[in-house]
């Protein structure tokens, strides 16, 4: 066993970072004085992982859309009882989600800490599929689909995300498609299980009210050592350019919802992450609240307070994106072009730029204030290569010359732009 | 109360309350203003929008959100929400606590007086706020009012919602209508300014990591300078079930459908409703949950939600057309069976513990803590510490749940219907 104390000298704390024996990599923050703990137990398996292999398969397999996400609604079932009721036997909240590169699940106590972290490591790791519970899931997701289908907020997002690659599998929507999960059944669960469920591809972290050496007494008990298996996940070859230009969908909405993507090439670990700070405080400082753009735009009605810049990262893709509620998305488009323009001819100015990395310190300090924050943002960093405090350092980082040239990199010809209009009622 | 949270008044009708606690990384510093829902609601919620732009001080929005971002990213936000019968109407702001500060800032006392300086020194030209400003602040709230199509559930929810308690103030959207949003001028916005500040009773409730010292005379100054006339506090009043519910149906071109039921109750034992509601359709051990969902795979969400200040309990779920009748039927049978007793210890203790972690959760967030203090303000006779309200939680028996459950009366029923299904 391996363990580390991480330490951050600018907020005065220390937590714990361990690679367990059994393949697991398990993060510890015990925080004074809060009356719950928070841990998670996740997965770097998501939707996009559609087709894989390990080192015992001949050939790499690629399984039905959304098959991640059912997963996750499956494994809280156990041959005797339902996970969530011995969660809820202790008052305990817990829940699972699904994203395009990971799956999690989490409870939230305020006592019988031990008795619900058994819970979490017992279920997640027997997982119990028939053809009868598996096939009972598929009225529950359907419905879970078709909510979607009606929102126009996550539609122009999938359909942006549709439209700017053309084989990369974040194009799939998380819980797939109705037809898709038609076709899930134990075999292929119990096949993705196998694979992803591999403690080696794990990571359980804590934060709150709670005991550390509780806690690793428990892994130590519970935890059944994984060997690493090799395992492959293909995120297909992507051409540069976008797929389409424009998509449009109808929906009832009040405003026109539009998002603008720029299709950038994937970054991986702490690169993805460096670059995530650096794009960010350049979309912050160019289109921000305080920004010239802001003011005018919002002044005129052109944006409102919806009006949105920033990155939307994972395993295998990196996107800026500009998105809001508007009267007329297009002229939104011409307005961040010529924004854009003007800025790479006459600079971010700089003393902007200072107060967006101050703001960015702000921010991701207040994050240690929460426990599930906490919690899950020591999981996320460990799926990015980081521990939790590389993110302050990360963006303390930046630099001036950085964000301009993340500014250049900004090419409104390889963007496309997504609308949800306003269906007649 | 006041000792507790040493809630004490600093003007008339105007109350200050600090919670410290050291554990937290930021302050939150929240100014609540009440009033009852009225047609006055539209022009009140128009008001936190223009106040939270800039002030005489910070005379534009990109002066004030820089110096906003300069202290650390400090977010300056608005609510207007409905409680029961009364329209409330919060600006706060969420600060860095001081010891995070680079150069030594004091962040908090900067930030809650540019709070102070957006609620009581806006940016005025000649006497009123300035009229474009207002036209599109006007125009925003009322594409707001129109998103709520965006989300189905809600827009069902709040249909609703309205049929419930129609002719009851409840049943004035916080927002107002968009009529009356239009409508709104120059002199009205002034008026229902100096309504609000001059008017309204006040909450001020600062929780977070500091002592606030001295805050609440700077509030203090700020509310001696207005010639304060309070209005008469009107509580909210339990709601009547209507003689014969009523059943109302839209249908659009949607996916799902979504139906939600509303149930009255005159009983005034929160805590016996509270836990029959969670035991009903709370938590995914609720029956709704393991029945409607879990065994009959009809929806993906079914849960019930229960409101103190009218007296009202919801069932609400989203379904394919074709199962609707099945869902209605399942969700009514299930109230049938807690109405009956047919419910065990082990189920009724499990739902208390969930109830009680909440609580206890809820004590772990800035927003959390507002949120439980303004609801102990508002509603004193409910308790006030977690404590106390574990003990009330603690304290509910089955015949309390089984007396619950048989008080509530249908009042309305609204189905958002798909076209879609509808052809099939």
């Amino acid at each position: 066993m391996k363990k580390e104390i991480l330490t951050s000298s600018r907020l005065g704390e220390s937590c714990t970072r361990i690679k367990h024996d059994s393949g697991l990599t398990i993060c510890l923050y015990p925080m004074k004085g809060y009356s719950t703990a928070f841990a998670i137990f996740g997965t770097r398996y998501g939707s996009v992982d559609t087709t894989f292999k390990t080192d015992a398969d001949a050939d790499f397999i690629t399984v039905p859309e959304g098959i991640a996400h059912y997963l996750e609604h499956k494994l809280f079932e156990g041959e005797e009882c339902n996970a969530m009721d011995k969660f809820a036997a202790t008052g305990a909240y817990s829940n699972a989600y699904t994203t395009f590169d990971a799956t999690a699940y989490h409870f939230t106590c305020s006592s019988h800490f031990g008795q619900n972290l058994r819970t979490l490591l017992d279920f997640v790791q027997n997982p119990y599929f028939t053809d009868e519970n598996v096939q009972k899931e598929q009225g529950i997701i359907a419905q879970e689909i078709k909510n979607y289908l009606d929102d126009p907020g996550w539609r122009v997002f999938f359909n942006g995300l549709q439209a700017i690659y053309h084989n990369n599998p974040v194009r799939i929507d998380i819980a797939g498609t109705v037809e898709s999960i038609a076709q899930i059944n134990k075999e292929l669960l119990y096949r993705c299980y196998n694979t992803f469920y591999n403690l080696n591809n794990m990571t359980l972290s804590i934060a709150g009210n709670f005991d550390p050496d509780e806690a690793l007494r428990i892994c130590d008990e519970m935890l059944k050592p994984a060997r690493d298996t090799g395992l492959q996940a293909i995120i297909p070859e992507e051409p540069p350019t976008i797929k389409e230009k424009r998509v449009t969908q109808k929906l009832y909405c009040a405003l026109p919802l539009f998002q603008l993507s720029f299709k950038r090439p994937n970054l991986k670990g702490r690169e993805s992450s460096r670059q995530y700070f650096i794009y960010n405080m350049m979309l912050d400082s160019a289109f921000g609240f305080f920004s010239p753009f802001f003011t005018k735009h919002y002044d005129s009605g052109l944006i409102n307070d919806t009006f949105d810049a920033s990155v939307f990262k994972g395993r295998g893709f990196f996107i800026p994106m500009i998105s809001g509620d508007a009267r007329e998305p297009d002229r939104v488009v011409e307005m961040v072009d010529k924004e854009i323009s003007r800025l790479k001819k006459e600079g971010i100015p700089e003393e902007d730029f200072e107060i967006v990395k101050k703001a960015t310190y702000g921010d991701l300090i207040s994050a240690f204030n929460n426990v599930g924050a906490v919690a899950k943002g020591m999981m996320n960093a460990d799926f990015n290569e980081l521990n939790i405090y590389d993110n302050i350092e990360m963006a303390a980082a930046v630099t001036y010359e950085e964000a301009m040239e993340a500014l250049d990199t900004l090419d409104i010809g390889n963007s496309n732009l997504s609308v949800v209009e306003p269906l007649e009622r | 109360m006041d000792n507790l949270y040493n809630r004490h008044k600093i003007a008339d009708e105007v109350y200050f309350t600090s919670i410290t606690d050291t554990k937290f990384k930021i302050n939150r510093v929240s100014v609540l203003f009440i009033t009852q829902l009225s047609k006055n609601a539209a022009v009140n919620a128009v008001i936190p929008r223009m106040l939270t732009k800039c002030s005489a001080k910070l005379d534009t929005m990109t002066k004030l959100n820089k110096r906003l971002a300069e202290l650390y990213s400090a977010s300056l936000t608005f609510n207007v929400f409905p409680d029961g019968d009364n329209q409330i109407i919060e600006m706060s702001i969420n600060v860095l606590n001081n010891r995070y500060a680079l150069n030594s800032e004091d962040i908090l006392r900067d930030s809650a007086q540019i709070l102070l300086d957006c609620i009581f020194d806006p940016y005025l030209e000649n006497g009123q706020f300035p009229a474009q400003s207002l036209e599109l602040e006007k125009q925003n709230l009322m594409d707001d009012n129109d998103a709520e199509i965006n989300n189905k559930t809600q827009y069902a929810y709040l249909k609703a919602y309205e049929e419930a308690f129609r002719g009851e103030p409840a049943a004035v959207r916080s927002g107002g209508r968009n009529e009356e949003v239009a409508a709104v001028t120059v002199e009205s916005a002034m008026e229902a300014y100096r309504r609000i500040i001059s008017e309204m009773r006040a909450e001020i409730i600062c929780v977070g990591e500091s002592d606030f010292t001295g805050l609440d005379t700077i509030f203090a100054e700020a509310f001696g300078k207005i010639s304060r006339r309070p209005e008469k506090y009107e509580k909210s009043a339990v709601s009547l079930a209507k003689n014969e519910p009523v059943r109302l149906t839209e249908t659009l071109s949607i996916e799902q459908c979504k139906l939600v039921m509303f149930m009255k109750t005159p009983l005034r034992k929160r805590y016996a409703l509270m836990v029959m509601q969670s035991l009903y359709g709370g938590t995914e051990s609720s029956k709704l949950f393991q029945n409607v969902r879990e065994k009959m795979s009809l929806c993906y969400y079914c849960y019930s939600r229960y409101g103190y200040a009218k007296g009202f309990l919801t069932t609400e779920c989203g379904v394919d057309g074709n199962n609707l009748e099945k869902a209605e039927a399942e969700c009514l049978n299930q109230l049938e069976e807690i109405r009956k007793g047919h419910f065990t210890d082990d189920e009724v203790n499990k739902i208390k513990l969930f109830i009680i972690n909440i609580l206890k959760s809820s004590t772990d967030t800035v927003s959390g803590v507002t949120s439980k203090c303004m609801s102990g303000i508002m509603y004193p006779e409910n308790a006030v510490t977690i404590d106390e309200m574990i003990g009330n939680i603690n304290a509910v028996t089955n015949e309390d749940i089984i007396e619950a459950a048989n008080s509530l009366v249908p009042d309305t029923v609204f189905i958002l219907r798909s076209d879609k299904e509808a052809a099939e």
